[in-house]
């Protein structure tokens, strides 16, 4: 991405050198340095020539570095300077450095992000400030060329800020994509291998606390390649995720969490649900001593909202015995109001225990 | 009356030696190892070979996978053999795929391994074994099947009842106490609950294939 950005200023650059070229011969009579233009116009060719090799070349990340940009805003700054007492006349309109500095800004903005570019583009504003008053504008034309200086200053400092700010943008998502690339490489071959030898571990250890260890490290794995990073925010990341927190506290417990592809829950819905996932899995395992717990996500075919079913094989209690509002009646049924849903607890001393948050109406699947 | 115990005759396919031997472990007496296998290709020779009752058979493989030894023992020795799908597989289509092409049942890999013998010896008695995961994955596939065709659901109201207690992680027997229906009743109600996953999906294909001219 940067290497475009580069190799399009280099064309630019010739582009924009070639035109300078042209009017100051087509101007050389009006010229009154003309030998110092042709010199600094030359020293661009040659700049533009190694530069467009830089770009090309193998070793393109040179012309990135801040030596090379410096190089190149010292030369442009020069013309721009020049260009206020080499122009004879300015009744023709032409600069010198009109465009020259457009390369330099895109160069800076790939090199060095939006602020360092904008400061690049301020510079030069200030360079052609300088060189109209090293210049001596004639009476009665200031106010104009303050005003022209100002919006070439106010352009550059725009161009500077956009490429740098673009570059960066692009740069991210070319980053984002390349670790998703890499982290699906990785998960093609830990899938096959990694995951597999720790769920034979896993089932075949008699101790608890190499199960344990295995366990976690598998869901830590699982989570990484396959979790809520990459996707974030989905219903099934979001009850995965709640699922591992508690297993990771809770050793003993094993959760395995489906989500039916018709369960759909906006960022509102998810975030609730998950929190009244999360509290009835740690109660399932505190209070209910379970060893392994089922959450199911649905479209509830009554409603046509979500249903959220927490199913755990622990003691389960007596809800006669636990007053309203406290313990899982008091936090499930929060969470699912927060969702503009309710909470059922179904359960019997010695019978596991099982929770349903029910989201009744596709409206409130925010 | 002695019971005589009949041995059970399994082939384990997987491309992980240690699964295979940790599952061979797990297994023991009355069920009977009587060949492994690393790959597609070779569980279909080793099934042609040694007609097992049961294949404890992987998803991903070489060769073809998982799915092309179910299409095989469905055409060759559908009622002789059971294939039960044994997989970590994230892969919710391959999984659907499997089991509409005949997969006898669908456990996962974390399975302890007692749960795992208990689980194969009820198989070869004529149980579906059947992990939550996949009656959560049925429900939905069966939705999807209503909403494309009729209107109607293919499940009447009992089958989905038990699709949705079993998806909650329900044993039969306690769906059977909760509907109050027998285990036997669940058993039977699960079972034909795959085979209309069977007959839709083949449905579909003919339909596919007349679409297309085929």
């Amino acid at each position: 991405m940067e290497r475009s950005v580069l190799v399009g200023a280099a064309w630019l650059r010739w582009v924009v050198v070639a035109f300078a070229i042209a009017v100051t011969l087509g101007n050389r009579h009006r010229i009154e340095h003309s030998g110092v233009a042709f010199a600094l116009l030359a020293a661009m060719a040659i700049w533009a020539l190694v530069a467009h090799r830089l770009a090309a070349g193998d070793g393109w990340r040179q012309a990135l570095r801040r030596e090379a940009v410096a190089t190149e805003l010292a030369l442009v700054l020069a013309l721009v300077v020049a260009d206020g007492f080499v122009l004879q006349s300015r009744a023709t309109g032409q600069h010198l450095a009109g465009a020259i500095p457009i390369a330099v800004l895109l160069v800076a903005g790939a090199a060095l992000g939006p602020w360092w570019a904008a400061g690049v583009g301020f510079t030069l504003g200030l360079a052609r400030l300088a060189a109209a008053t090293i210049a001596g504008v004639p009476e009665g034309r200031q106010g104009r060329e303050l005003l022209a200086s100002l919006s070439a200053s106010v352009v550059w400092i725009v161009v500077g800020a956009v490429t740098g700010g673009t570059c960066r943008l692009l740069r991210r998502a070319q980053d984002d994509l390349a670790e998703a690339r890499a982290r699906e490489r990785v998960a093609a071959d830990l899938h096959d291998t990694v995951l597999q030898a720790l769920a034979v571990v896993e089932r075949r250890t008699t101790d608890p606390e190499v199960a344990k260890v295995a366990r976690s490290a598998e869901r830590d794995l699982r989570l990484y390649l396959f979790g809520d990073d990459r996707d974030p925010g989905t219903l099934p990341a979001a009850l995965r995720a709640a699922a591992v927190a508690v297993e990771e506290r809770w050793g003993d417990l094993l959760v395995s969490v489906t989500v039916t592809p018709d369960a759909e829950a906006g960022p509102h819905t998810t975030r609730a649900v998950a929190a009244a996932v999360g509290e009835a899995l740690t109660n399932a395992a505190k209070h209910g001593s379970a060893r392994s717990a089922v959450v199911l996500a649905d479209l509830d075919d009554a409603t046509n909202g979500l249903l959220v079913t927490v199913r755990d094989d622990g003691t389960g209690f007596d809800p006669a015995l636990v007053p309203a509002g406290h313990g899982l009646t008091g936090s499930v049924h929060g969470r699912a109001r927060d969702a503009g849903g309710m909470a059922e607890v179904v359960t019997a001393l010695g019978d596991g225990c099982e929770i349903r948050v029910c989201i009744p109406h596709p409206a409130n699947l925010r | 009356m002695t019971e005589i115990v009949r041995t059970t005759t399994v082939v384990i396919a997987d491309d992980h030696p240690t699964v295979r031997a940790g599952v061979r472990a797990d297994l023991g007496d009355p069920l009977r190892v009587v060949a492994e296998a690393g790959d597609a290709a070779e569980a279909i020779a080793a099934i042609e070979q040694h007609r097992p009752n049961l294949v404890v058979c992987d998803l991903r493989m070489p060769e073809g996978g998982g799915l092309r030894v179910v299409k095989e023992v469905a055409s060759r020795f559908a009622e002789e053999v059971k294939v039960v799908m044994f997989t970590v597989s994230e892969d919710e289509a391959d999984l659907l795929e499997a089991v509409a092409s005949g997969a006898f049942g669908y456990l996962t890999k974390d399975t302890p391994g007692p749960e795992l013998r208990r689980r194969l010896l009820l198989a070869a008695e004529g149980e579906p074994p059947f992990s939550p995961k996949l009656a959560a994955l049925l429900l939905g596939e069966f939705r999807r099947v209503a909403r494309k065709e009729t209107g109607r659901n293919p499940l009447s109201e009992r089958e989905r009842e038990v699709l949705q207690q079993v998806a909650r992680g329900c044993t039969y027997k306690q769906v059977g106490a909760q509907l109050f229906i027998s285990e036997k009743t669940v058993e039977n109600h699960v079972r034909n609950i795959l085979g209309k996953l069977h007959l839709s999906r083949r449905a579909e294909l003919i339909r596919w294939a007349a679409d297309h001219g085929i």
